[in-house]
């Protein structure tokens, strides 16, 4: 279980701790609003419990630290952007996802401008509002397994001392 | 050259050092991937933990389905069929002066109406499941009821997981049903055709919907001539975004009248529908947003029938029809 060792050295600082939860805020913060963006003025709904989207933003975060932090130990700098990216990239298709699909401007203006017809535009509406909460725990499972990835990976280049992450000398 | 002093110490390694190396290697991306599928064997089997939990009943939302597919009493149909035009105009005017922030506030696009039997056409694309539909059709009872009349309207409900809002149904639905549409209603007017078709899926569900070309397909199987127009004509708009869609003689609304669920006092969710009926006889609080709201959908009739219909002549109406929406 060495994903889980180095799991507990990077998230035993203070720092990533609070990183995480940062990020986490500034996520459901992100989410929220895309929600809301989906329905001009007035009331929006989500309609994907609220603990999957607490997970998301969670999941998405701790993502992102990881990322962070192993840029800071000089792990692969290439492989963190892309995983920053992805956290990101999940966030925000959370925020897409997670309203009422009854109604998607945002999707919907995004597919016109590829040249996508209705048909096709009603294709996506409909398989966002059938499978909503599928596509939501396929986004947490991504963040879960990259970031678990990630972390065994960092064995290759950092070592735990003293509880903490270090880069291996070379 | 670190490269060079890298492999020259690997060359170095005694071979049963190397062979450890490359076996502990191995063992790190098998219990890596054991991890990984493990995590995701665990989430998968929460999906129908959580999906259930989403679907279950809710205590919170509104009335469930009460009364679900019973026609309006008379009483009640007569809210509707009868509303005061005073009603429609100083709710009119009240938009106008910039009252009702949730009301209005969509891209309305222009095309050649649908003409049946020398009358333009009102078309809607719903579904029973959609919130937005629900609070949807009350402004739409209203403003159709300018140019002719229900003879019946059902009681029905969004979905449960949806928001389950009260609201009505052009015919009575098949709730249980896994995958249905209605096409119809019991509307009558000199001056317009109405052409709803609702998409008809499980109630204690979330919102669901099918592509355009499902409706396609069923229209052709009833051989209506009217609601393949229809069909056709959603589907080379190219202007779908989602439900409900509307299009009012030459004007295409693509998305709701606004998003009236609530008056500050009372969320739409938690009210009964005889509440709402009964703001609406009052033309206060929801009730006059969606008088409000009537008022665009009546004014995009009377742009399409050269405002010949009693309603067009309410101050209000062609004030609104210069403005836009």
């Amino acid at each position: 279980m060495r994903s889980f060792e180095y799991f507990k050295a990077l998230f035993g600082s203070r720092s990533a701790i609070l990183t995480t939860l940062v990020l986490a805020v500034i996520y459901y913060i992100v989410i929220e609003y895309i929600v809301k963006l989906g329905f001009g003025t007035g009331q929006a709904f989500v309609t994907v419990p609220q603990i999957l989207i607490y997970t998301l933003a969670i999941s998405a975060a701790a993502l992102l630290t990881i990322s962070l932090h192993s840029i800071r130990l000089s792990v692969s700098k290439a492989r963190n952007e892309a995983e920053g990216i992805l956290s990101i990239a999940t966030a925000l298709i959370g925020g897409v996802v997670a309203g009422c699909n009854c109604e998607v401007p945002i999707v919907a203006s995004l597919l016109y401008l590829l040249a996508f017809n209705a048909t096709t535009v009603s294709s996506v509406i409909s398989f966002l509002a059938n499978y909503q909460l599928e596509i939501f725990v396929l986004l947490i499972i991504v963040n879960v397994a990259v970031s678990a990835y990630h972390l065994s990976r960092l064995s290759s280049s950092c070592t735990i001392k003293n509880g903490r992450l270090v880069p291996k000398r070379r | 050259m670190p490269q060079s002093k890298k492999r020259s110490s690997v060359s170095q390694q005694p071979a049963h050092i190397a062979q450890l190396k490359r076996t502990i290697r191995t063992l790190t991306i098998i219990s890596t991937t054991a991890l990984m599928i493990g995590i995701v064997a665990i989430l998968l089997a929460a999906i129908p933990i959580v999906s259930a939990a989403l679907k279950g009943p809710a205590p919170n939302f509104g009335h469930t389905i009460a009364g679900i597919n019973n026609p309006l009493t008379p009483s009640q149909l007569a809210v509707i069929n009868n509303a005061s035009n005073s009603a429609f105009e100083a709710a009119g005017e009240a938009f106008l002066s910039g009252n009702f922030s949730n009301v209005g506030g969509f891209q309305r696009v222009n095309t050649t109406p649908l003409i049946i039997n020398g009358k333009p056409s009102v078309v809607y694309l719903g579904a029973i499941s959609c919130i937005y539909c629900g609070e949807n059709r009350w402004a739409m009872a209203l403003a159709l009821s300018r140019f002719g009349s229900f003879s019946k309207l059902y009681i029905g409900y969004s979905a449960l997981g949806d928001g389950d809002v009260p609201t009505l149904y052009w015919l009575p639905a098949a709730y249980n049903e896994t995958s249905g549409v209605n096409f119809g209603s019991n509307y009558s007017s000199s001056y317009i055709n109405f052409l709803p078709i609702e998409y008809i899926s499980p109630i204690k569900s979330g919102f669901q919907m099918q592509p355009l070309s499902f409706f396609q397909q069923k229209v052709n199987q009833t051989q209506d001539t009217g609601y393949s127009q229809a069909v056709n004509m959603i589907i080379r708009l190219n202007s779908f975004q989602g439900t409900p869609y509307t299009i009012w003689g030459n004007s295409v609304v693509p998305g709701a009248d606004g998003s009236i669920f609530s008056n500050q006092t009372t969320q739409l969710t938690n009210m009964t529908h005889q509440q709402v009926l009964n703001q609406i006889q009052a033309s206060t609080g929801l009730g006059s947003a969606e008088y409000a709201a009537a008022d665009l959908y009546i004014a995009m009739i009377c742009e399409s029938i050269n405002n010949a219909a009693p309603v067009c002549s309410l101050p209000a109406i062609p004030r609104i029809e210069a403005k836009g929406y």
